[in-house]
C-alpha cells in the first residue's frame, strides 16, 4: 500500500493520501468489530449488546464524515490524476460501503435483541445451524475486506468476491430450512421472520464486502468489474 | 475532463501500470481513421543528440491532440517538425515521413511558406506585430492573396476576430496597437492572425503558459470551438489543461512516444508506468 501512495514530488501529497488510507483502515477495523459484536448478540442474549452497537455506530458515522472531508480537501487541493484519482474515488465509495455494513450490524443486533426480548429462551439450534454457518462466512468476508483495504491485495480481493457468492447461493436454502421449521409449528412465525431478517442482514453485509473488493480492484488496475461490467461491455461491442 | 471526448477510440480493458518503465515502444494505437497529418518513423537529431526517436503519430480531423511530457522530452521538437519550423535550426536533421492530406511536407518541391499557411502556429508568448489590431489579422490574408478587395479583407478580419472570441472586445478600436492589449487578448489576437489565412492544422506550443487563469480559461474554451473547424495539436505542461482540452493525449519521454490514447483513459488508467508516474506528479 505504501508504495501505491508514495513517490510524489510534493511529499505532503503522499502524507495526505496516507492519512486517508489510515482513516479508512481505522473505520474498517471499527466496522469489523461492530459486525463481530452483532453476531455475538445473535448467538447469545447479551442484554446491552444492541445498545452498545448503536452507540458505537455514531463513531462509524463520525469517521465517515471525517473521511469525506479529507477526500473533499484532497480533490480541491491536489486534483488527483491516474492511480491517485482511482484511490480517492475508490476510498470515497468504500467509506460508503463500510458505513452500510455498520448500519447492517446495528440492524442485526436490534433484531436479535427484540428476538430475545420476545422469548428469553434461546431459539432452537436446528433453526440456527444455517444462520451460524452464514455468520461464519460473513465474518470471514468482512475480515478479508478489511485486509484488502489495508493491503490493496487484488488476489485476496478476487478470492473474496468468489467467497461472497457462497452466501448468495446459500440464501435460498437457508430460507427453505426456516420455512420448513415454521410449517412444523406456526407459533414460531415471529421467530422465523426474525431469523430471515438476520440472514438477509448477513447477506447484505457480505454483498458490501464484495463491493469493497471490486473497488479495490478498480483502484489497483483501473478495471471496473462491478455489475459484471466486462460482460456488458463485450455484449455492447 | 468528460467534455468533448467523442473522437477518442475506446481502449481495451488492460489494467494500468502493467507496462514497465524500460519499455520504449509506443503503447496505444497511434493511428486514426482518415488522418489530417501522419508522422511515420520520425527521427530528429540536433548534432549528436537524438531528440526524437522513431515516432509514429496521426493527427485526426477536428480533434485536439495534447502532447505532454517532462522538459526535454521532445514534444515541442516534434510539434515543430509538423510545419518544418526546425528547418531554420542549425544542425537539426529530420528523417522519416510526415504527410499533410497524404502529401509529404518534406518534399523538396514543397513551398514552405504555403505549408506554414496550412499548418499555423501559436507560440508560448503572445507575439503580435507592433501594428494595429486590424493589420495584425489582415497581414497574413493580404500576403497570401486571400482578399481581392478591402471589403473582403474587412470580412476576413472580422470573421477571424469573431472566431478567436475577440471581436466584441476590439471592434471599436481596430486601429489600436495590438501590443497594447492584455496578455490573454494578445494571445487570442495571435490565434485570429493564424486562422485568418485559413489553415487546416493549428499547432500550439504552450499557448497559455504566459496567461492568467481567466485568460487561460477563455483560450481553452476557444480551442474547443476551433476544433469544429481545425485540427489542433497542443503542447502543454499543464496536465489538467491537456485533460480539459484534448480528445487524445500523447506522452513523450526522452524522445520516445511512450503512450498515446484517449484522454479519458490516459488520465484515469494509463497503461505505461512512466505515463502514470509523470501525470500523477511522481517525477517531472
Amino acid at each position: 500500500m505504501t508504495q501505491f501512495v508514495e513517490g510524489h514530488i510534493i511529499k505532503r501529497y503522499d502524507g495526505e493520501l496516507s492519512v486517508l488510507h489510515l482513516l479508512l483502515t481505522e473505520m474498517g477495523a471499527l466496522v469489523s468489530s461492530q459486525v463481530d459484536s452483532a453476531m455475538g448478540a445473535v448467538k447469545k442474549h447479551i442484554p446491552d449488546a444492541a445498545q452498545e452497537i448503536i452507540e458505537r455506530d455514531i463513531e462509524v458515522d463520525q469517521l465517515e464524515i471525517k473521511i469525506d472531508a479529507e477526500i473533499e480537501a484532497l480533490v480541491a487541493k491536489r486534483t488527483p490524476i491516474a492511480k491517485d484519482l482511482r484511490l480517492v474515488l475508490g476510498c470515497s465509495k468504500i467509506v460508503s460501503e463500510l458505513e452500510k455494513i455498520g448500519d447492517e450490524a446495528v440492524h442485526c443486533a436490534t433484531i436479535a435483541h427484540e428476538m430475545f426480548e420476545q422469548n428469553h429462551s434461546r431459539l432452537p439450534k436446528d433453526m440456527f445451524r444455517q444462520v451460524f454457518q452464514t455468520m461464519k462466512t460473513t465474518r470471514r468476508n468482512v475480515r478479508d475486506a478489511i485486509e484488502v483495504i489495508d493491503t490493496l491485495d487484488t488476489d485476496l480481493a478476487q478470492t473474496l468476491i468468489e467467497d461472497t457468492r457462497e452466501i448468495e447461493a446459500e440464501f435460498p436454502s437457508s430460507l427453505r430450512i426456516v420455512v420448513s421449521y415454521l410449517l412444523e409449528d406456526t407459533r414460531n412465525v415471529g421467530k422465523g421472520v426474525s431469523v430471515v431478517q438476520v440472514i438477509k442482514c448477513l447477506e447484505r453485509i457480505s454483498s458490501h464486502a464484495r463491493t469493497i473488493a471490486e473497488h479495490i480492484i478498480y483502484i489497483r488496475s483501473g478495471e471496473d468489474i462491478r455489475h459484471n461490467n466486462q460482460a456488458i461491455q463485450e455484449a455492447n461491442s | 475532463m468528460e467534455n468533448n471526448q467523442q473522437a477518442a477510440p475506446a481502449s481495451p480493458s488492460i489494467p494500468s501500470s502493467q507496462i514497465p518503465r524500460d519499455h520504449r515502444e509506443t503503447v496505444g494505437d497511434y493511428t486514426v481513421e482518415s488522418p489530417r497529418m501522419s508522422a511515420r518513423d520520425v527521427n530528429v537529431h540536433y548534432g549528436d543528440k537524438h531528440a526524437i526517436k522513431g515516432v509514429n503519430l496521426d493527427l485526426g480531423r477536428n480533434e485536439v491532440l495534447a502532447m505532454i511530457g517532462p522538459s526535454g522530452c521532445g514534444k515541442s521538437t516534434f510539434l515543430r517538425c509538423l510545419n518544418r519550423m526546425n528547418d531554420t535550426v542549425k544542425d537539426c536533421k529530420v528523417t522519416g515521413d510526415i504527410t499533410l492530406d497524404n502529401k509529404n511536407i518534406y518534399d523538396k518541391k514543397l513551398d514552405v511558406v504555403e505549408l506554414r499557411a496550412q499548418v499555423g502556429m501559436v507560440f508560448q508568448k503572445p507575439n503580435p506585430f507592433p501594428k494595429s489590431i486590424y493589420e495584425n489579422v489582415a497581414w497574413g490574408a493580404r500576403i497570401h492573396g486571400l482578399a481581392n478587395t478591402n471589403a473582403e479583407l474587412d470580412e476576413i478580419v472580422e470573421t477571424s476576430l469573431q472566431k478567436a472570441g475577440l471581436w466584441n472586445e476590439v471592434k471599436d478600436r481596430l486601429d489600436a496597437q495590438g501590443t497594447g492589449l492584455s496578455g490573454g487578448q494578445q494571445q487570442r489576437l495571435c490565434i485570429a492572425r493564424t486562422i485568418a489565412i485559413n489553415p487546416e492544422v493549428i499547432l500550439m506550443d504552450e499557448p497559455c503558459s504566459a496567461l492568467d487563469p481567466i485568460a487561460t480559461a477563455i483560450v481553452e474554451d476557444l480551442i474547443d470551438e476551433l476544433r469544429e473547424q481545425f485540427t489542433i495539436a497542443i503542447v502543454t505542461h499543464s496536465m489538467h489543461q491537456a485533460a480539459r482540452v484534448s480528445q487524445r493525449t500523447a506522452y513523450f519521454h526522452l524522445g520516445d512516444l511512450i503512450e498515446i490514447g484517449a484522454t479519458n483513459d490516459i488520465f484515469t488508467r494509463p497503461r505505461h508506468e512512466l505515463t502514470e508516474d509523470y501525470i500523477s506528479g511522481r517525477f517531472g
